[in-house]
C-alpha cells in the first residue's frame, strides 16, 4: 500500500547556485472596471509585486487561499499571461520579453501540469493524440519514434499502453493527471509548473501523484514549482515554501522551517486549519481560526494587507507595510510582529 | 540532489481494460463504429433513409418523374389524387390547376430545393463559422468589427435585404443560394462565437498555448472540434428554415422562375386553392416535412457520433 | 429492537440508475441507524454512493434512478414508500440538507432574505414580519457580520464561506430533526473549512439536531463526529464509533483511507496511497469489491462476497480476514508462508 519511502533531501546551496529561475517585482493587475465612461479605471491586483528564486532540481512550493493569486503567477511564469510589471529570467533570459517564435521554443523548456484533470484535456483526443501533441507541435519525433516516444512517456508515468486509444472521459481523476503529467513531459523541460495537480483529486489518491511527480523529479532532474492551496500537499514535494496572501509573498524559508516554527501568523492559521486525523485531540488542540475571508484584490487593505484577519494586528499593522526581509538565515517574513522574537509572540505548544 | 534513487517500478498496475474496451481496440474502424451507432440509434437510421432516398430522387429526376415537369394534361386538370374519390390512375398525386402532375412535379422539385436548401447552409456556415471562429478566438478588433457587422445584418429583417440582393441581381438559382447564403452568416457567426469565447477558456486550450502550439493549430484541434456539434445543430435547423424561406420567396415571385419548380414554388402555388383542391399544397408541404425531419434526426446521429462520450455505447 | 432513541434507520436500501449503458447499482443494500440528536460521518473516495444514499433519503433521487429495495425508516415513517408531495412535506420539516457548492443551490435572481423567509414561511406558522426577524437571527447565529447588509444581497455577491453558512441558516430555519451536509467544506479553503466546522460544533451544542456528515476526508471526520460509516462502492464496509475506528480500524479500506490522510504535524510521515482507483459499476469486481486494491486479499477474497458482521462494541466490518473458519482455511492453505496478519 505504501509506495515508498520520502526521501529528505539535502538543503539546496541557495547562496551558491545560479538560480534556474527569478522573478523580479512580478505584478499582474487585471482591467475590472466595470462600464464604458468610468474616468477611474479599477485594478484587480491578482499579483502585486512578488521576488522568488527557483534553484535548478529542487522544488519551491506556493502556498495560499484561493484567489491569492498563485494560478496568475504561474500562467505568468508560462507566459499564458503577459505582465504588468517585472522580469521573469529563466536561465539568464528575460522571458517577458520574448516573443512569436523565440517564445514557442521557449516553452519546451517550460512545461505546466494543470489543476483540474477533467478540463485540461481536449475530450475528443485520444490519450495517443494528447501525449503526442506536444512532439509533433515541435516536430521533434515523427513516425516510428512518435510512437515509441509517446508510449515511453506513458510507461514512464505508470499508464498502461493500451490505453492509448481511448478517449480522457474514460479515465478517473488520478489518471487523467498521469496524462497531463506526460504531456508536460514530453518536450524534456527543465522547469514544471504544477498548478494544483493533486487538489481535485481523492485524499487517497493524491500520494500516488504526488510520488509520480517526486520520482520523475529525480529521473529527469526537473525543477519544480508546486502550486497548492493548502499546506499538507506541499509538505512532501517542496525543498522551500512561499506563502502567498493577497497576492504578495509573506513568508518564504525552507519546508523544515516553516513547518517547525512558521514566523507569520497567517502561515500559522493555514497550519492549524488543516483538520487533525485523530478525534482525541479534538477538543484540547490549539489552533488559529482565522476569522473572516480574503479581501477583495481590488482593494485591498491598507498597511500589512493581513491585518483584517490576523489576531495580532494593531495601529502600526493597519498604517505601515511591513517589509518582506530575511529574519533568520534563510527565512524571509513580511511582518511587523513575527511570530517567536517580535511582540507577537504567542505560546506554543 | 546527489540521492541515488532508484527508479521505483509503476507504484500501481492501472485499471484492467474492461472487456467491452478491449473489443473495441480491436476494430476500431469508424465506418463501423458509426453503421453500429447508426443501427443503435432508430431515429438517425430513418434520417438516413429519408435523406438518401431524397438524395437520390433529387439526383434521378429525369428518370423518376412519370411526367414532365409542365407537361399539361389538359383533360384532366384538378385531377384528385388517383387513390382519392374522383382521382384518375394516371396521376397518382392528381394534378394541379394547369393538368399538370403533381407527384413528378415534387420529384422535379426534390433537386432545387435541395441545391438551395444546402448551398445556402453551405455558403452561410462556412462564411459565419469561420467569422466565428476568428473574431471569437484572437478578439480585440476583429471581434469588434465582426460583431458590429452582425448587429446591422440582425438590425434588418432577414427577407427584406433577400429581396433586395434578389433585385439587384438576377433571380435564379445561384442568386437565391447567394443571397440566403450572405443574409443568414450572421446566425452562424453569434453563435459560434459565443462557443468559442467558452471553449477557448478551457483548460484544455491553455494547455495547448502552454507547450507552444500554433494558434492555427489551436484553432484547428481544438476549437472546431469543440464547436462543431453546434454547428451541425444550427445547419440542419438552417436547411429546414431555408427550403421555406425559399417558399416564401418563390410565393413573392423572387425564388425560383419558372420553368424550373421547387416544393416552395408549388407550395406557394397551390395555396390559392387550399379550400377547394387540398392536394396541390398538401403534398409539396409533406415533401418539406419528411425532409426536414430526416435531415433533423440525421443531423442529432451525427452530433452522437461525433461525441466521444458515445464511443462503447 | 427497536430503540427509543433510534431516529433514522435504513435497511438494505438499494438505488439503481437504469441508464443506457446498462443498470448502474449505485447504492447496493447499505444499512445503518442515526440516533436522535448523534453526529454520524458517510466516507468513502468519490463514487462509493455517498451522496446517492444521501440524495435517497431525501427522495430526491433523479431520473433514472429509483430506490429498488429496501427501507428508510425515519421515526415511524417509511420514507422509501413515499411519494414525491409526500416527501416534501418532511424535507424542510423533519430532514435538512446541505450541499458541496452553495452556489448552485441558492437561486441566484432572488436576495438571501428573501429566500430565507420564504424557506421559513413555507414551513412555519409565522407572519411575514416575524419571519424576517427570525431569519436575520439566524444569519447573525450562523456568524455572519452585517446580517442585515447580508439580508438584502444576492447569493452571487458573497463568498463561499458565506453562502455556506446561509446554507447551514437556512436549513437549520426549521429545526429539522436531521440536517444531511453533503461535502459542506469540500469546495472551500482549509481556513474558511475550519471555520464552518467550528461553527456547526457550536450549532450541535446548541440545537438538538442529528447530523449525517459525508466527506471523503477523515481529517474533517475526527474534528466533528461521534461515529463514522464508511462506504466503498456502494456498499458499507465498515461501522464504528469515532474513537475505536481512528485508534484500531479493522477494514483494510478504512486502513488504506486513514494513512493516506496527511498529517500536518508529522513532517516525515511516509506517502501512503489507495493503489488503484474505486471501481466503476462496469466492471464491479466478483467476490471482495475492494480485493483488486487490497493488501491484504487472499484467494478466498476474489470469488466470494464478505458480508457485513457484526463485532464486538456493535461495530461492523465487511471482511473475511475477520471470519475465523475462512481464516483457519487460509492458514491451512498457506502453510508456512507468511500469513496476511489480523
Ligand atoms: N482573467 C482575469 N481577469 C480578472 N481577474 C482575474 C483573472 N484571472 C484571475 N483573476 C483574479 O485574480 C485573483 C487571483 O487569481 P488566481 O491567480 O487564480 O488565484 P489562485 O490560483 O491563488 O486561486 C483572483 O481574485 C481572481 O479573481
Ligand atoms: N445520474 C446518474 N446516472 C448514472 N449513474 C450515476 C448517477 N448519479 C450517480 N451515479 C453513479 O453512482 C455512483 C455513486 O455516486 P455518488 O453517490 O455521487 O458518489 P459519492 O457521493 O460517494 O462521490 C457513481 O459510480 C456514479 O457514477
Ligand atoms: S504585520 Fe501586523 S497585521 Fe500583518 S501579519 Fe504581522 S502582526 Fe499581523
Ligand atoms: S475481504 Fe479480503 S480483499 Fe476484501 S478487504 Fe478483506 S482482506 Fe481485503
Ligand atoms: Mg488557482
Ligand atoms: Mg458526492
Amino acid at each position: 500500500m505504501s509506495d515508498k519511502k520520502v526521501e529528505t533531501k539535502e538543503p539546496h546551496k541557495s547562496n551558491t547556485q545560479e538560480p534556474l529561475l527569478e522573478i523580479r517585482g512580478l505584478k499582474k493587475h487585471f482591467d475590472v472596471t466595470e462600464g464604458w465612461f468610468k474616468k477611474k479605471r479599477e485594478y484587480l491586483r491578482a499579483v502585486d509585486g512578488i521576488d522568488l528564486k527557483v534553484y535548478p532540481g529542487e522544488t519551491l512550493g506556493i502556498v495560499g487561499e484561493s484567489g491569492c493569486g498563485k494560478s496568475t503567477t504561474g500562467n505568468l511564469i508560462v507566459r499564458l499571461l503577459e505582465a504588468t510589471e517585472g522580469e521573469i529570467i529563466f536561465e539568464g533570459e528575460n522571458l517577458t520579453e520574448l516573443d512569436g517564435e523565440k517564445l514557442r521554443q521557449k516553452r519546451k523548456d517550460i512545461q505546466m501540469i494543470f489543476q483540474d484533470p477533467f478540463s485540461s484535456l481536449n475530450p475528443r483526443m485520444r490519450v495517443f493524440e494528447l501525449i503526442a501533441e506536444p512532439l509533433r507541435t515541435h516536430q521533434t519525433h515523427k513516425g516510428k519514434a512518435l510512437s515509441e516516444r509517446v508510449y515511453e512517456l506513458m510507461d514512464v508515468v505508470g499508464l498502461s499502453a493500451e490505453f492509448a486509444q481511448r478517449f480522457p472521459h474514460e479515465f478517473s481523476g488520478g489518471q487523467r493527471q498521469r496524462i497531463g503529467i506526460a504531456r508536460a513531459l514530453a518536450l524534456n523541460p527543465k522547469l514544471l509548473v504544477c498548478d494544483e495537480p493533486v487538489s481535485a483529486l481523492d485524499v487517497s489518491i493524491q500520494s500516488q501523484i504526488l510520488n509520480l511527480l517526486k520520482r520523475l523529479q529525480e529521473q529527469f532532474n526537473l525543477t519544480l514549482v508546486f502550486i497548492a492551496h493548502g499546506l499538507p500537499a506541499v509538505k512532501h514535494i517542496s525543498d522551500r515554501i512561499a506563502v502567498m496572501y493577497l497576492g504578495k509573498v509573506v513568508e518564504l524559508t525552507t519546508r523544515e522551517k516553516l513547518f517547525a516554527n512558521p514566523m507569520h501568523p497567517y502561515t500559522e492559521g493555514l497550519l492549524t486549519a488543516v483538520p487533525v486525523p485523530d478525534p482525541e485531540v479534538r477538543d484540547t488542540r490549539e489552533r488559529v481560526v482565522l476569522k473572516g475571508d480574503i479581501p477583495s484584490p481590488v482593494n485591498p487593505p491598507s498597511g500589512c494587507s493581513f491585518h483584517t484577519r490576523c489576531p495580532f494586528a494593531d495601529e502600526k499593522c493597519k498604517q505601515d507595510t511591513p517589509a518582506f526581509e530575511e529574519l533568520k538565515p534563510d527565512h524571509f517574513v513580511a511582518c511587523h510582529y513575527p511570530l517567536e522574537g517580535g511582540k507577537g509572540t504567542i505560546q506554543r505548544s | 540532489m546527489s540521492q541515488q534513487v532508484t527508479p521505483e517500478p509503476i507504484p500501481e498496475p492501472p485499471v484492467e481494460p474492461t472487456p467491452e474496451s478491449k473489443r473495441r481496440l480491436k476494430k476500431s474502424s469508424p465506418i463501423t463504429r458509426w453503421a453500429k451507432l447508426l443501427l443503435k440509434s432508430k431515429t438517425g437510421t430513418v434520417g438516413l433513409f429519408i435523406v438518401l432516398v431524397v438524395f437520390i430522387v433529387g439526383i434521378f429526376a429525369d428518370q423518376l418523374a412519370p411526367f414532365g415537369v409542365n407537361e399539361q394534361n389538359y383533360a384532366n386538370m384538378l385531377a384528385p389524387p388517383s387513390w382519392a374519390e374522383g382521382g384518375t390512375s394516371e396521376h397518382f398525386l392528381g394534378t394541379d390547376n394547369l393538368g399538370r402532375d403533381i407527384l413528378s412535379r415534387i420529384i422535379y422539385g426534390t433537386t432545387i430545393s435541395l441545391l438551395v436548401g444546402i448551398f445556402s447552409v453551405v455558403v452561410a456556415g462556412v462564411l459565419g463559422m469561420a467569422a466565428g471562429l476568428f473574431s471569437g478566438y484572437y478578439g480585440g478588433w476583429l471581434d469588434t468589427i465582426t460583431m458590429r457587422l452582425v448587429d446591422a445584418f440582425l438590425s434588418i429583417p432577414n427577407i427584406l435585404f433577400i429581396l433586395v440582393i434578389l433585385s439587384v441581381l438576377n433571380p435564379g438559382i445561384l442568386t437565391l443560394i447567394f443571397a440566403i447564403g450572405v443574409t443568414n452568416w450572421v446566425i452562424y457567426a453569434r453563435l459560434i462565437r459565443g462557443e468559442v469565447l467558452s471553449v477557448k477558456e478551457r483548460e484544455y486550450v491553455k494547455a495547448a498555448k502552454s507547450i507552444g502550439t500554433k494558434n492555427m493549430t489551436i484553432i484547428r484541434r481544438h476549437i472546431l472540434p469543440n464547436v462543431f456539434s453546434t454547428f451541425i445543430v444550427i445547419s440542419t435547423l438552417s436547411v429546414a428554415t431555408t427550403i421555406i424561406l425559399e417558399a416564401s420567396l418563390s410565393f413573392l415571385g423572387m425564388g425560383v422562375q419558372p420553368p424550373d419548380v421547387s416544393w416552395g414554388y408549388m407550395l406557394a402555388d397551390g395555396r390559392d386553392y387550399l379550400a377547394t383542391n387540398w392536394w396541390l399544397a398538401t403534398f409539396p408541404g409533406l415533401a418539406i416535412t419528411i425532409t426536414v425531419l430526416g435531415i433533423i434526426f440525421l443531423g442529432d446521429w451525427l452530433r452522437d457520433v461525433l461525441d466521444p462520450r458515445s464511443q462503447g455505447r | 429492537m427497536k430503540d427509543e432513541n433510534q431516529l433514522l434507520n435504513v435497511s438494505n436500501l438499494q438505488t439503481h440508475f437504469f441508464t443506457e449503458n446498462g443498470t448502474v447499482p449505485s447504492v447496493d443494500g447499505v444499512s445503518f441507524q442515526v440516533n436522535k440528536g448523534e453526529l454520524v460521518a458517510i466516507v468513502g473516495e468519490s463514487g462509493s454512493g455517498k451522496s446517492v444514499t444521501s440524495l435517497s433519503i431525501m427522495g430526491l433521487v433523479e431520473d433514472p434512478g429509483k430506490i429498488v429495495g429496501g427501507d428508510i425508516m425515519f421515526e415511524d415513517k417509511n420514507l422509501a414508500t413515499y411519494t414525491n408531495k409526500q416527501m416534501r412535506k418532511i424535507r424542510g420539516n423533519d430532514i435538512a440538507m446541505i450541499f458541496q457548492e452553495p452556489l448552485t443551490s441558492l437561486n441566484p435572481v432572488f436576495t438571501i432574505g428573501n429566500q430565507l423567509r420564504e424557506a421559513i414561511l413555507q414551513h412555519q406558522n409565522v407572519d411575514k414580519a416575524t419571519a424576517k426577524k427570525m431569519s436575520i437571527d439566524m444569519l447573525t447565529q450562523v456568524g455572519i457580520p452585517r446580517a442585515d447588509k447580508v439580508y438584502n444581497s444576492f447569493p452571487h455577491s458573497l463568498s463561499g464561506g458565506m453562502r455556506q453558512r446561509v446554507m447551514i441558516a437556512m436549513s437549520l430555519s426549521c429545526n429539522p430533526k436531521l440536517l444531511i451536509a453533503d461535502e459542506p467544506t469540500t469546495a472551500l479553503d482549509v481556513t474558511i473549512q475550519a471555520q464552518i466546522l467550528e461553527l456547526m460544533k457550536d450549532l450541535v451544542k446548541k440545537m438538538d439536531t442529528a447530523i449525517i456528515l459525508i466527506t471523503h476526508d477523515l481529517g474533517v471526520v475526527a474534528e466533528l463526529v461521534d461515529r463514522v460509516i464508511v462506504m466503498y462502492a456502494g456498499q458499507v464496509v465498515e461501522q464504528s464509533d469515532v474513537f475505536t475506528l481512528f485508534k484500531d480500524p479493522k477494514h483494510p479500506y478504512t486502513k488504506g483511507l486513514l494513512d493516506s490522510t496527511p498529517k500536518i504535524q508529522d513532517l516525515n510521515e511516509e506517502l501512503i496511497s489507495i493503489k488503484g482507483t474505486v471501481p466503476t459499476p462496469a466492471n464491479m469486481p466478483e467476490g471482495c469489491r475492494f480485493h483488486p486494491r487490497c493488501p491484504h486479499a487472499m484467494d478466498h477474497c476474489i470469488s466470494h462476497e464478505p458480508q457485513l458482521e457484526t463485532m464486538e462494541n456493535g461495530r461492523e466490518v465487511r471482511c473475511w480476514l475477520f471470519d475465523e473458519e475462512v481464516m483457519e482455511h487460509e492458514r491451512q492453505k498457506s502453510g508456512n508462508e507468511g500469513t496476511p496478519q489480523k
